[in-house]
């Protein structure tokens, strides 16, 4: 077990101790552990419920309106997992925010509208 | 007192009380398949080599044995997962100057090569706890690995994460 053959590094540990470590850390501590390495990410991901997007999903409220140059979507997000669904949203728009009220959480997506676009 | 000889892989002998052994599954194994029980047999005197275990951490599993000594052995793998471990001081003091090194992590392969479950899980526990509120790059530095992610990559965990944490 001496340093050359890895098994003394972190990153070469054998995969069922890796788990049996990162399974002893709390959610906030997995989620932020996701960002050390692609196998601790790797090991990690699949046990936490909270980033596998549901296939199907309902959304209570979703509502779209028009401001100068600009459209804003918002969102109730219910549901952490669901809201894994809405990242590819908030990665077009030029703004992105939430408002917490209560248990809910809504966000709110600003895209560039001009006025000479149509909104139908 | 019987005593059984271990032998770690840079050959030196570790003479260990036979009744701290019962903690370690690899070794319980051996000593009833090679009949090191029996005290009419030559088999009796005959070391056991370990040659997965480095001396020096060798040293340190038998140290931990010896303290937990008469501790009920834990048995199979039905770990109550929900249920909160908590490391002892004596065992936190036990790892901590081996905290963010290659020692610990030597010991934590130690005790899964000899199945120590116990050792194992408090092992397993103490790392866990070093990375408590801790990011990423931060556990990378502490435990020398290297940062595998481009910044995209990286951005892409941070969103993934927000909604969550």
């Amino acid at each position: 077990m001496d340093e050359s053959d890895g098994s003394s590094r972190m990153e070469a540990l054998a995969p069922e101790l890796l788990k049996e470590i990162l399974e002893k850390c709390s959610l906030n501590d997995q989620l932020r552990l996701r960002s050390t390495c692609r196998r601790i990410k790797t090991c990690l991901t699949p046990h936490i419920s909270h980033l596998s997007a549901p296939e199907e999903c309902t959304i209570t409220r979703m509502s779209l309106r028009k401001l100068h140059n600009s459209i804003h979507i918002s969102v109730d997000i219910d549901d952490v997992a669901v809201a894994q669904h809405f990242i590819a949203l908030g990665d077009r728009a030029i703004r992105q925010w939430k408002r917490k009220d209560n248990e809910k959480v809504r966000s709110i997506y600003r895209y560039r509208f001009t006025d000479t676009d149509l909104f139908n | 007192m019987v005593l059984i000889t271990l032998v770690s892989s840079d050959e030196q002998n570790f003479p260990v009380e036979r009744e701290l052994l019962k903690q370690s599954g690899t070794i319980e194994t051996l000593i009833v398949n090679m009949n090191l029980d029996d005290e009419d047999t030559d088999a009796a005197a005959m070391p056991i080599p370990l040659p997965n275990v480095k001396g020096d951490v060798l040293e340190k599993v038998i140290q931990w044995m010896e303290h937990h000594k008469g501790d009920p052995v834990k048995e199979g793998d039905n770990e109550d997962n929900n249920a909160e471990i908590v490391v002892p001081q004596w065992d936190d003091d036990f790892f901590k100057p081996a905290m963010y090194g290659s020692k610990h992590l030597e010991l934590t392969v130690a005790a899964s090569y000899l199945d120590i479950k116990n050792l194992l899980t408090l092992s397993c526990k103490a790392i866990s706890n070093t990375f408590k509120g801790k990011t990423g790059p931060q556990i990378r530095e502490e435990w020398g690995v290297p940062n595998e992610f481009t910044p995209e990559e990286e951005e892409a965990i941070r969103k993934e994460n927000e909604w969550s944490e």
